[in-house]
């Protein structure tokens, strides 16, 4: 083929891809208008042309967030944004767009052109996957969660007492919730007692119950929480801080599902399945003394564990999007996710405080989030990233990545502008130049006189 | 009659879902009157539960299906797939016009064909039906 192509050339090419490519002129009415276009939003080629794109291409960017205004006002592209369009016939159809200038033979800028892709294939596998990764309210891709996953129907099954084990937050009570609603005793009771939150003496009456008169506040009979939890499920959370003494007669129960209300002396029969939880290692404590070994293999006849979230940073992902889910429906709101950095800061973090704190740190970043996803500053400080920047983010805040790395190379060296370049592995008047483009706001020192 | 129209900049917002302002005006007689505008709040529920609370009626661009609904079970007569200078579709719903080719968005008109889309067939349906 010599020479350039002409328009009919151009426009076998363009119907030929799959991607749908518009143009629009600097009045932001469509110009072209590709097959794949038509095939993706379902309006034809000749309703669209002459059509301003935002009521042809209906995307949830248009107002106030258009890629393309953005790229045609500063020059940049933007790449595989993620967004979504509506049909006429109300679907919301997730699509990936794409933006460049248009220009002529000369150079001079006529008009945008913005390519998409229709995501609604993959996001459909997406949430096949998803599917097969949760399990009764548990999201999980790892391997060792998979195959807990695995045995949670046998064990709901049996009768047998669990020790699950774990750091905080690692989801100790939902793994025991799902092994009650899988069990037969799925439609009794299921009472949680949380044996580290209540002094000893406390603990024994709630669990026990007592009778009027059997201490001084004592004014009637109360049943405790292992009658409540007759016919169901009982879970005994952090049994590692129980006293010996309430040990003793812990052991007593599960050995002959008998016990005596405070005050009483009858004893009562409770038909109960009891699950225990802790985040303490029980093994060891019965080698201090501190746990009792009858007790300790008691309870530890089936033993589920849980791994720490920085053991499974595979699932990082997909519990922010579990708790996304679960925000916008509790808020009534629409964050449509998060972007590359913000995950990438996600991904960076230790979490001491396991699942709870990622499911904190999304909480609070609906807080500050007022829409669109969720960014970097939007989350706690002790997820605020450095590092997140080189995480390439596509999200169309290119131009805020850029600005940041600045920021801190500034910062760090004192706001000497050589020493900054020379982090960035700029020239120095590279360095000006965006400082002047971007208008930065700088103390008026350039470092020189800080750095000795 | 209070009808409802999403507005950006002066024309009727393309998508209602991610709308940011609703002009609210009462017709009399076929006029339409001094308008009010409302901050939209996010998600479909807010959203239609805020404009059902001003409006007996809402014109507006696309929206989902979810959120189209959403509107219709708080009771609002819905007027969707419009498009073009706000002020103009007020005049136009205001005269009975609305659904004709002019304010009609791309996708729901007809060129001699049937329209796509069930929402468009149902919301444009002289044109839909061989008119």
């Amino acid at each position: 083929m010599d020479g350039p192509m002409d328009t009919r050339e151009t426009d076998i090419i363009l119907d030929s891809i799959t991607d749908g490519v518009f143009t629009v002129g600097g009045d932001w009415r469509i110009t072209s208008f590709n097959r794949a276009a038509e095939r993706i939003t379902g309006v034809e080629r000749a309703d669209a042309e002459g059509q301003l794109c935002s009521y042809v291409f209906r995307a949830s960017i248009c107002e106030g967030g258009c890629a393309l205004r953005r790229t045609m006002e500063t020059g940049e592209p933007v790449m595989n944004l993620p967004i979504y369009i509506i049909r006429a016939d109300g679907r919301k159809i997730p699509v990936s767009i794409s933006t460049a200038l248009l220009k002529d033979r000369d150079g001079a800028v006529i008009g945008g052109v913005e390519t998409f892709r229709d995501l609604s294939v993959e996001e459909e596998l997406k949430r096949e996957l998803a599917s097969r990764a949760s399990f009764e309210d548990m999201v999980s891709r790892n391997h060792r969660m998979q195959e807990l996953f695995a045995l949670l129907p046998a064990v709901a099954e049996s009768a047998a007492t669990v020790l699950v084990t774990g750091e905080s937050g690692t989801g100790k009570e939902l793994v025991c919730r799902a092994i009650h609603s899988l069990s037969p005793r799925a439609g009794g009771p299921f009472v949680t007692v949380n044996c580290a939150a209540l002094p000893d003496t406390l603990l024994e009456s709630e669990l026990f119950g007592y009778k009027a008169g059997a201490f001084t506040d004592a004014r009637t009979d109360r049943a405790g929480h292992i009658a409540r939890a007759d016919g169901g499920t009982l879970l005994l959370d952090e049994i590692g801080d129980i006293s010996p003494a309430l040990q003793v007669k812990l052991l007593r129960f599960l050995q002959e599902k008998e016990y005596q209300p405070l005050g009483s002396e009858r004893t009562e029969h409770a038909d109960v399945r009891v699950l225990t939880a802790t985040n303490r290692d029980l093994a060891a404590l019965t080698g201090t003394g501190e746990f009792r070994q009858d007790l300790y293999y008691r309870i530890n006849v089936v033993a589920l564990d849980l791994p720490p979230l920085r053991e499974r940073r595979e699932d990082i992902p997909l519990l922010a999007a579990h708790f996304i889910d679960h925000f916008n429906r509790l808020t009534g709101r629409a964050i449509e996710g998060i972007t590359d950095a913000a995950l990438a800061a996600l991904l960076e973090h230790d979490y001491p405080g396991n699942i709870r704190e990622l499911e904190n740190a999304i909480e609070h970043a609906f807080v500050l989030c007022r829409g669109g996803r969720i960014r970097p500053e939007h989350l706690p400080a002790a997820f605020r990233p450095v590092s997140a920047m080189a995480a390439g983010d596509s999200s169309g805040t290119i131009r805020d990545c850029e600005i940041a790395a600045i920021m801190h190379a500034l910062r760090t060296n004192g706001y000497n502008r050589t020493a900054a370049a020379h982090t960035l592995g700029i020239h120095k008047s590279t360095l000006h130049r965006k400082i002047r483009a971007f208008n930065l706001d700088l103390p008026d020192t350039d470092g020189r006189s800080i750095i000795e | 009659m209070t009808v409802a129209v999403p507005v950006w900049d002066h024309m009727i917002s393309p998508v209602l879902d991610t709308a940011r302002l609703l002009r609210i005006f009462e017709i009399a007689d076929g006029i339409p009157g001094a308008y009010h505008e409302y901050p939209l709040p996010d998600g479909a529920a807010n959203k239609a539960a805020m404009i059902a609370e001003h409006a007996e009626v809402l014109v507006c661009g696309a929206l989902s299906a979810e959120l189209e609904q959403a509107l219709r079970g708080h009771g609002v007569s819905v007027h969707p797939w419009i498009m073009g200078e706000a002020s103009v579709v007020i005049a136009g719903f205001a005269g009975g016009e609305i659904h004709s080719l002019e304010y009609s968005m791309p996708g729901c008109r007809r060129r001699g064909r049937r329209g796509r889309g069930p929402h468009c067939a149902r919301h444009g349906s002289r044109r839909m039906n061989g008119a």
